[in-house]
């Protein structure tokens, strides 16, 4: 029920850590490289290892739990929620989900941004050392 | 006068919706400043809204200084608003609104990853000019 296990993540600058780790743990669960169950690096282990600052830390957490994504027990640590999202999801929105993604780049465009914009900035949150 | 247009499917918050709207607007000079706006009912009724989104939109909006609302009189562009012309809370912005969309996204089991490849597949499919 609790194994450890440390989520890769890298950082760069010039964009929120916060929002950095966000996405990158939501994209390990998602992707299944974390497991429901499974408890995450305490926040003062995990702003060591990526030398952040551990309010970044604590507060990626604490949105990752508000979304569902993980549940802290009191005492015990952080760990990935039962019930939190997988690509067993997909299925319900696999039809509608380029219409969506084209409908977010149009809402970005209203606000003024392009489609690269776009790109590079979830390029940037999501900056991983995965295999091309 | 700007049209409003809601994206229901988008899963941005309605008020949310409306304030993005208004910050374009001013941004390419469809509203100028000390412009008036439609009034919270004439909006909650064109989008078939709760008027209460609406106030909480401009309210918002008025916090930050972009709209001004004299009592009895209605609700306008500030004299000065400060629509994000910096370049660093214009990348904010973006970031919160890839950050929110992403989120969305992996609550129905997609990664950034996903969304990436459908981006850039949607992108390729453009016939060029």
């Amino acid at each position: 029920m609790s194994n450890r296990c440390d989520p890769e993540l890298t950082l760069q600058g010039g964009i929120s850590i916060c929002n950095q780790i966000r996405t990158q743990i939501r994209d390990c669960v998602v992707s299944g490289q974390l497991l429901p169950g499974e408890q995450l690096p305490t926040v003062r282990a995990m702003a060591v290892e990526l030398s952040v600052n551990p309010a970044a830390v604590g507060k990626a957490y604490q949105e990752l739990e508000r979304e569902g994504f993980l549940t802290s027990e009191e005492g015990s640590g952080t760990f990935v929620a039962s019930g939190a999202p997988s690509r067993d999801r997909q299925t319900e929105w696999r039809p509608e989900f380029e219409t969506i993604c084209q409908e977010f780049l149009a809402q970005a465009a209203r606000c003024g941004y392009t489609t690269g914009d776009v790109m590079e900035t979830i390029e940037a949150l999501t900056e991983r050392r995965i295999a091309p | 006068m700007i049209t409003f247009k809601l994206d229901p499917k988008s899963g941005v918050p309605v008020y949310r919706q409306i304030q993005d709207l208004i910050r374009y607007a001013i941004a390419s000079g469809l509203l100028n400043a000390g412009e008036q706006l439609p009034t919270v009912r004439a909006i909650a009724v064109e989008l078939s809204v709760n008027p209460n989104t609406v106030i909480k939109a401009y309210s918002e909006l008025e916090r930050e200084g972009v709209l001004t609302t004299e009592q009895g009189s209605g609700t306008f562009v500030a004299a000065q608003p400060p629509i994000m012309l910096s370049e660093e809370s214009r990348q904010a912005k973006l970031e919160s609104l890839c950050l929110e969309f992403l989120g969305q996204a992996a609550r129905y089991g997609f990664s950034s990853e996903d969304v990436m490849r459908a981006i850039q597949a949607l992108t390729q499919r453009r016939s060029p000019l």
